[in-house]
């Protein structure tokens, strides 16, 4: 299987799970409805777990700079399918949930930030121009505080009222500081274009990128009142950021499969 | 793959040849760079045969980061395979 196939992949279903959400789902029973995206996002956040789990393990967990970055992930997306049975299933203990989405999105962090420091941890930089660089920092700052300023102020609001609501407040930093890593790993990327690594930083930053339309599905459709949008929005950034993170993981492994096998891929 | 008598920027056309399919060749480019100033003090086309050893001790580290150990040891082989005994 090539980069280019399982990017095609990873695409049809994040187009499936979204026209399912804006066509079927809505038609759905309140029963039916829980248990589609209680089998679809738990589905999705382990799948996310396990390709990450066969990335890591590859490179043998935490002894490798690669392995530890896919060890925070499966750690984060663990966490995650967890926290996702617990909110469906366990909703009278919301404390459960909170601390597992905490935890998860501060081993999200690491992760991310361990991808997206690679070039300089192996001694490197970004292709391109310092304007170029500085304008896709840019970019991503101006993004992450258009998308995350609500949230922070609420949080801000609660803490200064003295009900801090801690697990919520993590969880907006790490979605700031996440949609601000989306600069370096698309810098990454776009450094890498050409070689077997360029895919995985794509993929990775097409995740993130889906966690962004996840997060803006609910400001932006949500402030115009497209109530139904929202819930597509929010759905498709979803299968975006789980599928192309799957994808990452899965082409990562392929790579030092094919690697150390004396395979050559064909992307 | 190159002739051990071929003119010296070949050791620089070889390294880049075999990292490119794994690092673009943008980064290929800059790695040879770095690592060719850093570990031999000269520029990459000034790179002889006899200098692969000391330059692929200096590129180990930075394709163990990229592909991870096994992986890095594989394409270091095959680019001292290139050279002989280098």
């Amino acid at each position: 299987m090539t980069s280019r196939w399982i990017a095609i992949f990873a695409a049809s279903g994040v187009l499936v799970l979204a026209i399912l959400d804006a066509i079927v789902v809505g038609r759905l029973t309140a029963r039916a409805s829980f248990w589609y995206y209680a089998v679809a996002r738990t589905g999705l956040f382990a799948l996310v777990a396990i390709s990450a789990g066969a990335a890591a393990g590859k490179f043998r967990w935490w002894n490798e700079y690669v392995g530890r970055a896919w060890t925070l992930f499966l750690i984060a997306y663990s966490l995650l399918t967890c926290s996702e049975i617990a909110r469906r299933f366990f909703p009278e203990r919301p404390t459960a949930k909170e601390l597992l989405v905490a935890v998860a999105n501060l081993a999200l962090i690491g992760a991310y930030a361990l991808m997206a420091r690679s070039l300089h941890a192996a001694g490197l930089h970004y292709f391109g121009s310092i304007a170029k660089q500085v304008l896709i920092v840019v970019l991503a700052a101006a993004l992450a505080i258009a998308l995350c300023k609500g949230s922070l102020l609420s949080e801000i609001a609660s803490i200064r009222a003295g009900t801090p609501h801690i697990g919520s407040l993590i969880s907006v930093l790490a979605d700031m500081i996440t949609f601000l890593l989306v600069a370096p790993l698309l810098l990454t990327a776009l450094s890498l274009r050409g070689g077997q690594m360029f895919w995985i930083f794509a993929f990775l930053t097409a995740g993130t990128f889906g966690w962004i339309v996840n997060q803006a599905s609910a400001s932006v459709l949500g402030n115009l009142g497209l109530q139904e949008a929202v819930r597509t929005g929010r759905m498709a950034g979803f299968a975006l950021a789980c599928c192309f993170i799957s994808a990452a993981a899965l082409t990562q492994w392929l790579a030092a499969q094919r690697g150390t096998t004396g395979v050559r891929s064909h992307a | 793959m190159p002739d051990r008598t071929s003119v010296a920027n070949s050791v620089s056309n070889v390294v880049i040849q075999r990292l490119a399919p794994h690092l673009g060749p943008h980064v290929a480019n800059m790695a040879m760079k770095t690592f060719s100033q850093k570990a031999l003090g000269v520029q990459p086309d000034a790179a002889k045969s006899s200098d692969v050893p000391k330059l692929l001790d200096a590129l180990r580290p930075m394709l163990t980061v990229m592909l991870g150990r096994e992986h890095a040891e594989v394409v270091i082989g095959e680019i001292r395979g290139d050279f002989g005994s280098a």
